[in-house]
């Protein structure tokens, strides 16, 4: 049986190479076009998860000119209190930042741990940096991360001021609860009240357009004094700062945004909701692009596929007429015909895989690498076995109709058999 | 036993009707050797088509072995082509990109019979035909009549006891056809039912019984 079908392989060579490059070619912008858009959905789903609520009760706070850098610290603060007490809303920001923690400075483990995670971004040349996602204790009413407001409030113990602070789980084995850690920047001093647990946080780039990552090798600690006046840190927190309500009230914002300009910062508010909508719109277009060329290039494939086939089987009409004349039924030289070609089909998905995975490897940001995965293994691969499947089907109805069509009788005698 | 009663064939292209067969009644007894003869365009490829399965008659009645095989549909006429039937043809009939092994293998495939039962069946063929040598060449690196030894040697292996032979000479030269019809007559003497179209009498001379077709309809 093996031998026999090497041997066909062997003699068919040219129909193999054509049908199978055909199949690699389309199936390959299938995965591709299907790949991008669960990214996508992924991505928004993912994002919409991060929030408690309603995106669409959920603002953010988009800058456009900050007149005097350093009193942003105390403008913004001011803003935030205003919104906070004027309007009833709930305001909070966030930042990201690679911080040292003396305690960890020469921690062997922990530089160990950091290596595999930091390798081929720019921090594998500084392993004893910790990611801290400094936040107002305000943004725990805002988002969902298993931490409430009050978790995040300070602790004095004895004479000195603590601030808690949250592990990723990922350094469970080498940071306990209740060890402190002390910032190299203001000194500020942290004390481990918990760790994270499978919860994602908003990109480090951008919170709606790029992808949320797991907060397993993360820090999350509220800013401390010096943090929350300083105008660098809070500068950082730009577009990164959110604002909740029952209802966003268009009046309201407008008033906020006109309270900000008093002060030579010039903002406008958006709702997340918009923004997602607004980052579909940018998107959609891309989408339907691909996945236009896909079903395109599917199609024509087919019908090269189709016609080939047709043209194989004109060329061995012959073979057909003689296995039909020793007893072989038309139903078992379709089921070999598509048999084969399912062989074909899957050998070229195989390669379509490996193919696909390299790609992305090879061609995705750091940040993305995740999602791609997760929608390539888990959407587009099986969604594309699906697909092959009817694309082998659809293009094997006319060399079907056709052996069907075939009469013995005028097989032997067109060919004189 | 094979018996056909009032079969016809008639093939409608349009409005136009062309009659093949006419009223054909026939029987042929189990172990016989039939030579049926005619001239071009007189019916007899068809008649053997018929008797071969590969085409229903328009009217009539074939029982083969007794059973009523006229109206049997595609599939269950491919059974009969598979297990009762053989053939035997003008250009031999052989799968140009295989090697003699291959085709003779043709009809042992899919019934079962294991790699090494197949190969025993296809050697102990090729060493009655004496085309041992032959084995894994391609046909277009046979002689004409080594090919249709390939041929008779594939219609044989199928242990069908009904050998249909069309024109199996028509291709051969004088000494090669005779060679090919002792070969025919030896296994008709095993007890193989052997029937054979032929325009040529000396050819026909092999058979036990002949029979005439002129325009459709026996003489």
């Amino acid at each position: 049986m093996m031998s026999r079908f090497l041997n066909y392989l062997a003699r068919n060579k040219v129909q193999i190479i054509l049908v199978m490059g055909l199949s690699i070619i389309s199936l390959f912008l299938c995965v591709l076009a299907l790949t991008n858009s669960f990214v996508f959905k992924a991505q928004i789903k993912d994002l919409k998860k991060i929030f408690q609520t309603d995106t669409d009760k959920i603002g953010v706070l988009n800058f456009s000119y900050v007149k005097d850098e350093n009193r942003f610290g105390d403008d913004i603060n001011e803003i935030k209190n205003i919104i906070r007490k004027d309007y009833g809303f709930i305001c909070g920001a966030y930042t990201e930042s690679y911080i040292y923690f003396e305690e960890l400075w020469n921690n062997k483990v922990y530089l160990e741990c950091n290596e595999e995670e930091y390798k081929g971004t720019f921090y594998e040349e500084y392993l004893s940096l910790s990611d801290v996602i400094m936040v107002d204790p305000e943004m725990m009413d805002i988002v969902d991360c298993g931490i409430l407001k009050e978790d995040l409030l300070p602790i004095t113990i004895g004479d000195e001021l603590y601030y808690p602070i949250y592990v990723g789980s990922d350094f469970k084995h080498i940071i306990e609860i209740d060890d402190v850690l002390t910032s190299d920047t203001f000194g500020t001093k942290y004390i481990v009240k918990g760790y994270i647990e499978d919860t994602i946080w908003f990109s480090y780039y951008d919170p709606i357009e790029f992808p949320a990552s797991p907060m397993k090798h993360k820090f999350i600690a509220p800013f401390g004094n010096e943090e929350r006046t300083d105008s660098m840190t809070q500068l950082s927190t730009v577009n990164q700062i959110f604002i909740k309500g029952n209802v966003l009230k268009e009046s309201d914002i407008r008033q906020i945004e006109k309270l900000a300009s008093q002060k030579d910062i010039k903002i406008s508010i958006s709702t997340i909701e918009e923004k997602i909508q607004q980052f579909k719109v940018d998107n959609m277009e891309i989408m339907r692009n691909q996945y236009s060329f896909a079903i395109v290039v599917m199609i024509c494939s087919m019908i090269s596929i189709s016609s080939l086939f047709c043209a194989f089987i004109l060329m061995r009409i012959k073979e057909y007429g003689i296995r039909l004349a020793f007893g072989e039924s038309k139903e078992r030289l379709i089921c070999t015909m598509v048999g084969r070609h399912l062989v074909y089909i899957s050998i070229a998905m195989l390669i379509v895989i490996l193919f696909a995975k390299k790609y992305f490897d090879a061609t995705v940001l750091g940040e993305f690498s995740q999602l791609y995965n997760k929608s390539l293994v888990g959407y587009a691969f099986p969604i594309t076995i699906l697909v092959s499947i009817l694309y082998t089907l659809i293009s094997l109805i006319p060399p079907i109709i056709m052996i069907n069509r075939m009469e013995l009788v005028q097989l032997v005698k067109e060919e004189e058999i | 036993m094979i018996e056909l009663v009032d079969i016809s064939k008639i093939y409608k292209n349009g409005e136009q009707e062309t009659v093949a067969l006419k009223d054909v009644s026939l029987t042929i007894e189990d172990g016989e050797f039939v030579a049926i003869m005619g001239t071009s365009g007189s019916g007899k490829s068809t008649l053997l088509h018929i008797l071969g399965c590969m085409d229903k008659p328009t009217k009539g009645t074939y029982l083969l072995m007794g059973e009523d095989i006229t109206h049997f549909k595609s599939r269950q006429l491919s059974k009969i082509r598979k297990s009762k039937i053989t053939f035997v043809f003008q250009n031999f009939a052989l799968m140009e990109k295989y090697t003699a092994y291959e085709n003779i293998e043709l009809p042992l495939l899919h019934r079962g019979i294991s790699t090494r039962q197949r190969k025993k069946i296809i050697l102990d063929a090729v060493r009655q035909l004496d085309i041992e040598s032959q084995l894994y060449k391609l046909p277009k690196e046979m002689s004409g009549g080594q090919q249709q030894r390939v041929a008779l040697a594939r219609a044989l292996v199928s242990g069908a006891d009904i050998i249909l032979a069309d024109e199996p000479t028509g291709a051969l030269d004088h000494a090669t056809s005779m060679e090919l019809m002792s070969i025919l007559k030896e296994y008709n003497q095993k007890g193989k039912t052997v029937i054979i179209v032929t325009h040529d009498k000396e050819v026909a001379e092999f058979a036990d019984k002949v029979i005439r077709i002129e325009d459709g309809a026996l003489e």
